[in-house]
């Protein structure tokens, strides 16, 4: 070692003096995640077509508000779910920098897709208490008619209460990583 | 540099064909990985993953080389991107943690293979201890990459790339200094 400066040579050889394990089979937790995101677009996939298919019956019932509000539901769910998704399984293969950027961008739009998913859950169920007090409210709405709308209600007050509480998981998640992004993409730069 | 693409493509066509050319790279180059997941990485079984993930990872994504750089540059990048993520979905604090002294086996072991080893602990641990943008100039520049290449892998402009290298030797001379005399 040089008094005013260091000897990379040297250095450099204990650095590479350190050998690698031998490889074993590809088991990655990576790989596990990778498949459970397959899983939920999958379920989400259904979930989203289900919803489209009572939609439809909903439509065909002579119910067109209803029915086509939860057609637009289910449809934008289902682009937002897969919009979301998009890019998260390709690999990194540019500069660090560029993929930090892109990381950061990447999570900025997962943050903005859980506030959406919880405004459209909002919405949704808005919607739908206004049907249900119309309903209450109006003489010639048949008791039958009221039922159905309040069943309605029900379970979309029991599916955006659960998608809430997904939502407000990502969006906490997302939060967290787009700080810790932000904070290495600084020490990086600086 | 024609030839050099050429072979490279050659060399690529029989990766994707042949597994037992995608454990050369891994044979070629796995030492370079591992010390770049160590770097920022301490925990053993964790780098074991994380190796794993980057093999992966380079494994899907040999076909998209185009022969542009040099493959041990497109190897780095891969690893380092990968385990920048890691270190972003981990919220791992190396610099933090307290560094493991024991000697790695029990087995009886020559006084030359532990005073090797234990210069290789002190240098990591130095390395470690750089800011992040030091320590991914400091770390590739000492696995033989130009500033040219280190340019290349982080995307940043070749002079700060040296003025950065020029800081990052600096540092971990004093580190170096100051890790020795704790010990």
């Amino acid at each position: 070692m040089k008094d005013d400066n260091i000897d990379l040579d040297e250095l450099s050889l204990i650095w590479k003096s350190e050998t690698p394990p031998v490889p074993k089979k590809f088991t990655s937790p990576v790989q596990l995640a990778r498949l459970k995101m397959y899983a939920l677009t999958a379920i989400e996939t259904m979930i989203a077509i289900t919803g489209s298919g009572v939609a439809i019956y909903l439509l065909a019932d002579g119910l067109f508000l209803l029915g086509l509000a939860t057609l637009t539901f289910c449809l934008a769910s289902l682009g937002i779910s897969f919009w979301s998704r998009s890019g998260a399984s390709r690999i990194s293969t540019g500069s660090v920098k560029a993929e930090l950027q892109t990381s950061i961008k990447q999570t900025q739009s997962q943050y903005r897709w859980a506030w959406g998913g919880i405004w459209i859950c909002s919405f949704a169920l808005l919607f739908l208490a206004v049907v249900a007090y119309l309903f209450s409210t109006n003489q010639e709405t048949q008791a039958a008619e009221l039922a159905r709308s309040f069943q309605y209600f029900s379970v979309t007050l029991v599916f955006v209460a659960l998608n809430l509480a997904v939502t407000s998981v990502i969006l906490e998640k997302s939060r967290k990583k787009l700080f810790r992004l932000k904070l290495l993409y600084e020490n990086m730069i600086n | 540099m024609r030839d050099y693409i050429s072979a490279n493509h050659n060399f690529l066509r029989h990766v994707l064909n042949r597994e037992d050319e995608f454990q050369k790279i891994l044979t070629d180059h796995g030492g370079m990985i591992w010390r770049i997941v160590r770097n920022y990485e301490r925990d053993q079984q964790v780098c074991l993953e994380l190796n794993q993930d980057i093999y992966f990872a380079i494994w899907k994504a040999i076909p998209k080389f185009k022969g542009n750089s040099k493959l041990k540059t497109f190897l780095a990048r891969i690893a380092h991107n990968k385990c920048i993520s890691h270190v972003a979905r981990e919220a791992m604090k190396p610099n933090h943690e307290e560094l493991d002294f024991s000697h790695p086996s029990d087995d009886d072991t020559p006084y030359e293979n532990i005073e090797s080893s234990n210069r290789h602990d002190l240098l990591m641990e130095a390395v470690r201890r750089l800011p992040l943008g030091l320590q991914q100039v400091i770390s590739l520049s000492l696995e033989g990459f130009t500033p040219k290449e280190i340019s290349s892998v982080l995307g940043e402009n070749p002079n700060i790339i040296s003025i950065r290298l020029t800081r990052a030797k600096k540092f971990l001379r004093d580190d170096l200094e100051e890790l020795k005399n704790e010990r």
